[in-house]
């Protein structure tokens, strides 16, 4: 009995004391993505798109599968029907190169010079967004924890090795449940481009999953809503569901 | 109180106070002088209408559904047909304008992409690359040319120069922007670069209108001093009228500040306007001074005072027809010249006598050519000469036309009149209407049988003679579906997907074209840009032009999609649609006008024949202001429209102080006795005060602004015209009325 509380007591003691370590900005960041870190994901989606013209809201049915570093994503838009024929297919490999294809009623294309930082459609979200970030493509700090929407959570700052439309994004991760709460993308003179929040969460199958998050776009004044209608992280997405002969 | 006893006032406080009424002047002055340090200049040329106006409710519609299409676009030259490095420039003049905090986009052949499609490839890619060869360059060039989307947006019409293509993001204005990019623009000391905005106008006015008021005010400021100077024939009374002169102007500014009032090209008129009518008021208490009848000042005071408040009184009720406008910086622009001119009376009234009366006035002659005019006006063919002239100004008013074009009331030596006049023969006009056609359906745009009507509209549109550029997004789709059907020419779609597909590739990543100012979100309602040129056409060939452009596109429209609703918006239609304001509010203004200056003159006068005579100067006045308007082809615009009420106003004050001095000779001498004793008092003072006005008047021809140099001089003409028929026609006139004997 002895041995068995003492041996409890160590696992807490460890436990504790791996809580106590500082986390480097890579590990918060590793698996981070809007839609956590479940490895495939299928989403029924609704997305918003707001600005100063009006609104107009898109159908969509996103499958996303995630395997050691590589990313391959699949956006189809539903409704309205005349854009039904529409799709959009990435695969990212793990050094972060990314291959893009479109499908159109004219049939289907590669996009050519893709890296993911193209916005998906007329929306206000990146493939990059929507997909888990790579440390490898950033030089990643820790930076003060912050509390964002009274939630706390771990900073960091990422500079992308690439070129893009930003000089460097802060991720706001939560430190209860590693959920991304928030990101702010920033210019050379530190204006804020684009921000990301999260701001409302659901149960799926015991695991929380942002329901509706928000993506602003300062410069332009528009935001895209993200309403995720139906999540399933539990079903194994077939290779073929992300195979461009099939779109 | 009756009207004649008011006058009795000046004289009872200047008995009562004496010196000390100096001293409200002396605190108005140090107030205005602190307030003026807080005067704020604004450039916008006001766009505001009656809120029950149905352009307001479309432009409302305009702002939800739309981004502003508001840019400023730098034009590059092609210099010896050096095509490579006028791309390499605008390369880096994009990139610094885009480096430029307030700009949200760029587009121009450096930063925009081509939807490059192959067999199996797709992809948006810019089409400049740094460090092209020149072959590369070459191909890029014929490329631009080759692609009817491109040859409309980034190369001059003539192919001259290239166009980059500047908006400001959500936060900033383009006016504030347009300083920075010509900075930007004149590092290179490239002559062959020129900007032009929407917000290039306020952005100049801005700049220019204090030193302008400076310019301006100092001139009209140093000939009232010189001709004041000569006409009291010594400096220290000359500088004394030229002081009681400007303060009034002073202290009229000094009221914008804490009015809230900004000076704009519109109220800038109104310290000018203030300071050449308030120089007439002075000038008569010293003419009567200077003949030596009545050397005391209080005694004078008594005398003069009733034509002084007579002649402000009805320069106020001038003013007071601008009340009824329908435009609210109209009725401004009215209560403030009101006021001023309330202030100039005042200044005459009790600052003036003060001053007189600590100095010594020369005594001067009176009118000496007073017999000749008095023979003149004895003349039979007066009448006639006077009836045909006024039926040819009537004539001539037929011949008035609006000016809807802002550039037009720039004089042609400024800056910005020469770059508009390059952007005009360049890029075929400066001028834009925004057609707004709403399918009242969402997604009604990607119906095909709507795309059809479009297109069918957009050519329609671009055959009017006048129009250079129409823009639509069916063009964009056009060339997009083209690429996609893996043709390279532009192809029209046939069904909602293609459609569909098309505008969200457009509004996909990479593209560089915004589509937001051409459709609006839910795809239901798109606009149309059309630009068309009318610089160099005269006001009514423009005008002429611009109604049958107008009637064309709703007739177009209506036969193309007759199931959908549209509205033309733009700056011409609004300049139109408020000279028609302006131009129903001066007429219902003139109706008021003489209907409170026969009352005001019958009140004056006691009789109800004599203000039908004195209202024949103001009329006279009207006539040949706008006779004149319509034969030498002076537009109407906001500035000649709002001098109607100056000169109706200014016109009868002659005629008031001629009538009030015969009134007086009348009772002791024969009718024309009376009338020569009376050219002699008054005489001088209604020469010399309407001389003075017309000089100060002509400050304005050194003003950067066509309109204001048009005022001046058809102002300063209709004055003297109005003084002739004082002096001339109505003698004339009393003479009929109360015949020749005693």
């Amino acid at each position: 009995m002895t041995g068995k509380l003492c041996a409890l007591a160590a696992v807490l003691g460890l436990c504790a004391a791996a809580t106590a370590f500082p986390q480097t900005a890579e590990q918060i960041v590793l698996r981070t993505s809007l839609f956590g870190d479940a490895r495939n994901v299928s989403a029924k989606i609704t997305m918003e798109l707001k600005g100063k013209t009006g609104a107009r809201e898109r159908g969509l049915e996103v499958f996303i599968a995630r395997d050691r570093g590589e990313a391959r994503v699949l956006i189809h838009m539903v409704s309205p029907a005349f854009l039904s024929q529409m799709k959009f297919l990435t695969h990212r490999s793990a050094s972060g190169e990314a291959s893009s294809w479109l499908r159109t009623s004219q049939g289907v294309r590669k996009l050519s010079r893709s890296n993911g930082t193209e916005r998906v459609f007329d929306s206000d979200f990146t493939v990059e967004d929507l997909t888990e970030t790579d440390v490898d493509e950033f030089e990643a700090t820790l930076l003060a924890d912050a509390e964002i929407d009274s939630v706390s959570c771990h900073a960091v700052e990422l500079k992308p090795k690439f070129r893009t439309q930003y000089e460097r994004k802060v991720m706001y991760v939560q430190m209860r449940g590693s959920g991304l709460q928030g990101i702010d993308f920033l210019d050379e003179r530190s204006g804020l481009i684009r921000q990301y929040r999260l701001l409302e969460t659901r149960l799926a199958d015991g695991v929380p999953f942002p329901s509706l998050s928000v993506m602003r776009d300062l410069r332009g004044g528009t935001e895209t809503l993200l309403r995720v209608r139906e999540l399933d992280t539990t079903t194994v997405l077939p290779e073929k569901t992300f195979n461009k002969g099939n779109l | 109180m009756k009207i004649n006893e008011l006058s009795r006032i000046p004289a009872l406080a200047y008995r009562r106070f004496g010196r000390w009424l100096f001293l409200p002047f002396i605190l108005a002055t140090i107030a205005s002088a602190y307030s003026l340090s807080r005067l704020v200049v604004s450039g916008d040329v006001s766009q505001e209408m009656p809120a029950r106006d149905p352009y307001v409710r479309d432009a409302r519609l305009d702002a939800e559904h739309f981004l502003p299409n508001d840019f400023t676009i730098v034009s590059v030259g092609i210099v010896d047909g050096d095509s490579a490095a006028a791309l390499s420039r605008v390369a880096s003049l994009s990139d610094e304008l885009r480096r430029l905090q307030g700009v949200g986009q760029v587009v121009s052949a450096a930063t925009v992409a081509d939807l490059r499609v192959s067999a199996d490839e797709i992809g948006f890619q810019k089409l400049f690359r740094a460090g092209s060869s020149e072959q590369e360059t070459r191909a890029l060039v014929s490329t631009l040319q080759g692609t009817p989307i491109f040859q409309e947006f980034l190369i001059s019409r003539d192919a001259s120069a290239f166009s980059i293509y500047v908006f400001a993001d959500s936060r900033t204005s383009s006016k504030s922007l347009v300083p920075r990019i010509e900075s930007i623009c004149a590092q290179g000391a490239d002559r062959e670069v020129r900007v032009l905005g929407k917000g290039s106008f306020a952005s100049y006015v801005e700049r220019t209108l204090v030193p302008d008021l400076v310019l301006l005010g100092s001139i009209a400021m140093a000939i009232i001093l010189v001709f004041e100077i000569a006409l009291t024939r010594s400096l220290l009374v000359g500088a004394i009228l030229w002081v009681t002169t400007l303060l009034p102007s002073v202290w009229t500014l000094g009221l914008f500040p804490p009015l809230g009032l900004r000076l704009s090209t519109q109220t800038i008129c109104i310290p000018l306007i203030i300071l050449a009518l308030s120089t007439t008021y002075g000038i008569h208490l010293f003419r009567y001074l200077a003949l030596g009848r009545n050397p005391a000042v209080g005694t004078a005071l008594s005398d003069i005072s009733p034509v002084i408040l007579a002649a402000g009184f009805t320069t106020i009720l001038g003013f007071l027809s601008l009340l009824g406008s329908p435009l609210r910086e109209i009725r401004v622009m009215g209560a403030m010249l009101m006021v001023g001119i309330a202030l100039a009376v005042a200044s005459s009234l009790f600052l003036l006598p003060v001053l007189f009366a600590s100095v010594r006035i020369p005594r001067l002659p009176g009118l000496r050519g007073a017999s000749s005019i008095a023979r003149l006006s004895l003349s039979r063919l007066v009448p006639y000469a006077f009836a045909a002239a006024m039926l040819a100004l009537l004539v001539g008013v037929a011949f008035i036309h609006n000016e809807y074009r802002p550039e037009r009331y720039l004089s042609r030596r400024t800056a910005l009149a020469r770059t508009i006049e390059y952007f005009s023969d360049r890029y075929g006009g400066v001028n834009e209407l925004e057609l707004i056609v709403d399918t009242g359906r969402e997604n009604g745009l990607v119906d095909p049988s709507v795309f059809e009507g479009m297109r069918g509209l957009q050519r329609d549109l671009a055959g009017f003679r006048s129009v250079s550029h129409v823009v639509s997004y069916t063009q964009f789709v056009e060339w997009v579906h083209g690429r996609l059907a893996g043709n390279g020419d532009p192809a029209a779609p046939s069904s909602e997907s293609a459609i569909g597909e098309s505008l969200e590739l457009l509004s996909y990543g990479t593209s560089g074209w915004g589509m937001g100012f051409l459709v609006d979100r839910p795809y239901r309602r798109a606009k149309l840009v059309v630009r068309f040129g009318e610089y160099r056409s005269s006001p009514a060939e423009a005008a002429r032009a611009l109604s049958s452009l107008i009637a064309g596109i709703g007739q177009s429209v209506r036969q193309r999609l007759p199931d959908a609703q549209y509205a033309i918006l733009g700056e011409p239609v609004v300049s139109l649609r408020r000279l028609a304001y302006m131009i129903r509010g001066q007429l219902s203004g003139v109706a008021i006008y003489f209907f409170l200056l026969y009352f005001y003159a019958a009140l004056y006068f006691r009789s109800w024949r004599w203000p039908l005579i004195a209202m024949l100067p103001s009329a006279c006045g009207v006539v040949v202001y706008l006779g004149v308007m319509g034969w030498v082809q002076v537009p109407l615009s906001s500035v000649t429209t709002m001098s109607i009420a100056a000169v109706m106003g200014v016109g009868v004050d002659d005629v008031l102080c001629l009538i009030t001095f015969y009134r007086a000779r009348r009772a002791h001498s024969a009718t024309e006795q009376a009338l020569e004793e009376t050219m002699q008092m008054s005489g001088s003072a209604i020469i010399q005060t309407t001389l003075i006005i017309v000089l100060a008047l002509l400050a304005l021809l050194f003003s950067r602004y066509a309109a204001f140099v048009q005022t001046s001089l058809l102002a300063g003409f209709t004055f003297l015209c109005c003084t002739a028929v004082t002096i001339v026609v109505v003698p004339g006139c009393i003479r009929r009325l109360r015949g020749t004997g005693s």
